[in-house]
């Protein structure tokens, strides 16, 4: 098995343990050209945890609420909706 | 035909020759607020945050498509993308360090010897090559670009529409294209068309499309992708589009990202043209182009009034509403500062 492959491996497996990353803010601090593959393994398993809670999150919240979404979806959106800082003028 | 060095007439003074959506969205808008940015090159000091976070998302993504295509595996070209796109949150820059612990908490800080504020002692200085990262808030913070970058390509990881490889052998990732449509000014000279494509892709059928990417605070509404049909960026993409690449692509596929404090939400939207619509679009920028010939000819660019309160207002509305004879004090004060947009410049 080359190291690219073990490398694809660990960081899918849900098993693998960052627990000795209690705070990744301290990372995103730092030096993005000093973070190591470990750093940015375990950031990226902390985003694809972060992602599969907010999709059940969502999940649920659609079967929930389906009606009240559908009718949100229909309304003009609010100028408060708007993105001022993304707009080029 | 060799692309021009500058984006301005060699006969007519302020007459852009070069055109990228950006100007001419500006164009389009009001000549005033256009005359102002591209004339001028005067622009507010706003934030510039959703800014920095869209070049550091971009460059990330076009960071992991180029390594998927070259064959790399998805979470290895995931922490490239993070890296690459963390970069793009600061700079670097030669500072004084600590000699003995690395600290900045210097204190009279003279060529050689400081007071370390960690060590409490007068030390040897050194100067090392140091992160600063911008002031960004949380809608823009390293954890939300490194969400959006994950979850991104968790989401596209087996994108139906695969990355369309250029006859070159090179990837259509990130393409800075400068193409002439074929028209010219009054005087003769010949039209441009310039900008960046984020990427070009293949469907199952075969058929081109033209891809991009937009970072927005905006909820993704079921209508959000409406505005993009018809649209000025999207039109000009896709009439360059088939420029560059030699085959009419089918339209523009939008992905859309909804920036947010503690998620991320993407949606795929379509804006399809026709040739037709394409036609139309390069008939329509050469009556844009005779418009602005003429402002520059007559160095008179007419407010449009009637745009002022677009977009929560425009910020040169306060110049806009002095008295001729008092806004050049205004266009030098704090509220603005200098700028250059060149349609040639490269990513």
């Amino acid at each position: 098995m080359s190291n690219q492959e073990f490398t694809e491996n660990a960081s899918e497996n849900p098993l693998a343990d960052f627990s000795d990353y209690q705070d990744l803010s301290e990372l995103f601090e730092r030096d993005p050209l000093k973070l190591s593959d470990r750093d940015l393994d375990a950031i990226i398993h902390e985003m694809r945890e972060h992602r599969k809670r907010w999709m059940q999150e969502e999940s649920k919240a659609k079967k929930s609420g389906t009606k009240q979404n559908h009718k949100k979806t229909k309304n003009t959106p609010s100028l408060k909706d708007l993105d001022l800082d993304n707009i080029q003028l | 035909m060799t692309a021009p060095r500058s984006p301005f007439s060699e006969i007519t003074p302020n007459l852009q020759i070069v055109w990228d959506s950006t100007s001419l969205g500006w164009l389009k808008t009001c000549p005033r607020l256009y005359y102002y940015k591209m004339i001028l090159g005067v622009e507010h000091t706003g934030t510039k945050q959703p800014l920095v976070f869209g070049l550091g998302f971009h460059g990330g993504c076009e960071e992991y498509d180029k390594l998927r295509i070259k064959g790399e595996l998805h979470h290895e070209a995931q922490k490239q993308a993070l890296r690459v796109g963390l970069l793009e949150l600061g700079f670097h820059e030669e500072a004084p360090t600590c000699a003995v612990c690395g600290s900045l908490n210097l204190m009279d800080v003279d060529s050689s010897e400081g007071y370390c504020q960690d060590c409490l002692d007068t030390v040897s200085v050194e100067t090392q090559k140091v992160w600063r990262r911008y002031d960004l808030d949380s809608y823009h913070s390293p954890e939300a670009l490194a969400r959006a970058i994950i979850w991104y390509t968790e989401q596209y990881k087996d994108d139906p529409f695969t990355t369309y490889t250029m006859p070159n052998g090179e990837p259509a990732v990130e393409l800075s294209f400068v193409v002439p449509p074929g028209e010219q000014t009054q005087d003769g000279e010949e039209l441009f068309l310039a900008g960046h494509i984020d990427r070009v892709v293949q469907d199952q059928s075969g058929n081109l499309w033209i891809t991009d990417r937009k970072t927005a605070k905006q909820s993704l509404y079921s209508n959000y992708f409406d505005k993009y049909t018809p649209d000025n960026q999207m039109s000009l993409y896709a009439t360059s589009g088939q420029l560059v690449l030699g085959d009419t692509p089918k339209g523009v596929i939008i992905d859309a990202i909804q920036k947010a404090v503690n998620f991320t939400r993407m949606a795929r939207g379509y804006a399809p043209r026709t040739p037709a619509q394409l036609k139309e679009f390069i008939e329509d920028f050469k009556l844009w182009v005779f418009q602005a010939e003429l402002y520059a000819k007559m160095d008179q660019w007419p407010m449009n009034d009637t745009s002022c309160d677009k977009f929560g207002g425009c910020p040169f509305r306060k110049i806009c509403g002095q008295s001729p004879e008092m806004r050049d004090r205004y266009l030098s004060g704090p509220d603005f500062r200098s700028f250059n947009w060149n349609p040639l410049d490269k990513r």
